[in-house]
C-alpha cells in the first residue's frame, strides 16, 4: 500500500474511533435517565429493555452524526416531559365523566406526549432520518416514565406525541425559517 | 479563497459526521500538514522511521479531533495549529526520553574503570589484608569493627583509643612491608 493510502487509512480509523467517543458521550444523559427510571420503578424488565435500547440508539446516532446526531438529544430532552409528568400525577386518582373513568396518569401521558412531540418538532426541526430517530428516542424516553401506567398509558403517550408533531410540522411547512 | 471556503464547508460536514467529506478534507489538509510536521520534527539525528511515524501521528490527530472543529474558524489554520501543537508534544516526549536514557548512559560511562585500574585496586586490597593479618587478633577485630560500623561493646572513648593504637600498628606493619 502506498504511504499516502496508509496514512489515509490510519486517519480514517482515528476519525471513526473519535466518532465512537462522540456516541458514548451522547449516551451519558440517556443512561442517567434510565438509571433514574430504574431507581423509581425498580429493576423492571421492560424498563431495562427500553432503557438499553434508548442508550444504544442515542449512542449510534452520536456515532453516525448528521441528521441522526442532531435529533437525538433534543428528542431525549423533549421525552423528559412524558417521563416526569405521569410520575408527578401518581396518586391523584381518577377523573370520571359520563360513567367512564380515566386515571390522571393516563391523561398526563397523553398530554405530555402531545407537548413533547410539538416541542421536538418545532425546536429540533428534524430532517430526513432525524424524524424517525427522534420519534424513537422520544417514545422510549417517555415510555420509561409511563411504564407504570401500563399499556394504555404508553399508547396514550405515543398517540399524544404523534398528535403533537402534526401542528408543528404544518407550521414548519408554512414558514420554514421560523419556529411556531 | 474559493478553495478555502470549500475546505471549510467540507471540514464542517466531516465534523458533523458526513463521511463523504473525508477524502476532500484529507486531500486538502494532509500535504501541508505533513510538510509542517516534517519541518517541526526534523532532527540532526535523522532517525528516519521515527520521524515519519511522528509526522503521521501529527496528521492523524487532525482527523481524530475533527469533531471538535468549529465551523466559524478557518479549517486549514485550525488543522495546522493542531499539527504544530502535536509536534510540540512529540518533541517534548522525545527530549524527555533522550535525557532519561542519556543520564543512565552517562552514569554507566562514569562508573566504568579500566582493567588496569581494577587490577591495581585488587592488588592494593591484598596488601592491606596482608598488613592486617600481621596484627594481633585484638587489633584486627578493632579495625574491622570500625570499618563495618559495628557499635563497640566498650565505651566510645575506650574504643577510640584502641582504634588509634591499632591503626598506628597497621601503619607500622605497612611501612615494614612496603617502605611507605
Amino acid at each position: 500500500m502506498a504511504p499516502d493510502q496508509l496514512l489515509a487509512l490510519r486517519a480514517r480509523r482515528a476519525y471513526e474511533v473519535s466518532r465512537l467517543g462522540v456516541g458514548a458521550r451522547m449516551a451519558i444523559p440517556a443512561a442517567l435517565v434510565v438509571l433514574l427510571a430504574l431507581a423509581i420503578n425498580g429493576p423492571d424488565p421492560m424498563c431495562l429493555a427500553a432503557g438499553g435500547l434508548l442508550c444504544a440508539i442515542v449512542a449510534a446516532s452520536g456515532w453516525q452524526g448528521g441528521e441522526w446526531g442532531r435529533a437525538a438529544l433534543p428528542a431525549l430532552a423533549a421525552g423528559l416531559l412524558p417521563f416526569f409528568a405521569p410520575l408527578s400525577s401518581r396518586g391523584l386518582g381518577h377523573v370520571c365523566v359520563a360513567g367512564s373513568c380515566v386515571s390522571y396518569c393516563l391523561i398526563a401521558c397523553a398530554v405530555s406526549g402531545f407537548v413533547a412531540g410539538f416541542l421536538f418538532t418545532s425546536r429540533a426541526r428534524p430532517q430526513g432520518g432525524g424524524w424517525l430517530l427522534g420519534a424513537a428516542v422520544l417514545a422510549l424516553t417517555g415510555s420509561l416514565g409511563c411504564a407504570f401506567t401500563g399499556l394504555p398509558g404508553m399508547i396514550g403517550m405515543l398517540v399524544g406525541g404523534a398528535a403533537g408533531v402534526v401542528p408543528a410540522a404544518l407550521w414548519m411547512a408554512r414558514s420554514p425559517s421560523s419556529s411556531p | 479563497m474559493r478553495d478555502r471556503r470549500s475546505l471549510n464547508r467540507a471540514m464542517a460536514r466531516l465534523a458533523a459526521g458526513d463521511r463523504s467529506a473525508f477524502d476532500e478534507v484529507f486531500a486538502a489538509v494532509a500535504p501541508p500538514a505533513r510538510a509542517l510536521a516534517s519541518r517541526l520534527l526534523s532532527t540532526a539525528d535523522h532517525r528516519g522511521a521515527d520521524e515519519e511515524d511522528a509526522v503521521q501521528e501529527a496528521v492523524i490527530k487532525i482527523f481524530a479531533r475533527a469533531h471538535h472543529y468549529d465551523p466559524a474558524r478557518d479549517a486549514l489554520t485550525w488543522a495546522l495549529a493542531l499539527v504544530a501543537w502535536e509536534c510540540r508534544t512529540l518533541r517534548r516526549r522525545q527530549q524527555r526520553a533522550r535525557s532519561a536514557g542519556g543520564d543512565a548512559l552517562d552514569a554507566l560511562v562514569d562508573g566504568a574503570r579500566s582493567p588496569e585500574a581494577l587490577a591495581i585496586d585488587q592488588q592494593l586490597l591484598d596488601h592491606v589484608h596482608e598488613a592486617l593479618d600481621a596484627l594481633s587478633p585484638h587489633d584486627q577485630a578493632t579495625i574491622r569493627a570500625a570499618w563495618s560500623g559495628q557499635p563497640p561493646d566498650v565505651p566510645p572513648a575506650t574504643f577510640r583509643k584502641r582504634l588509634e593504637r591499632a591503626l598506628s600498628r597497621l601503619r607500622g606493619a605497612w611501612s615494614t612491608t612496603h617502605g611507605a
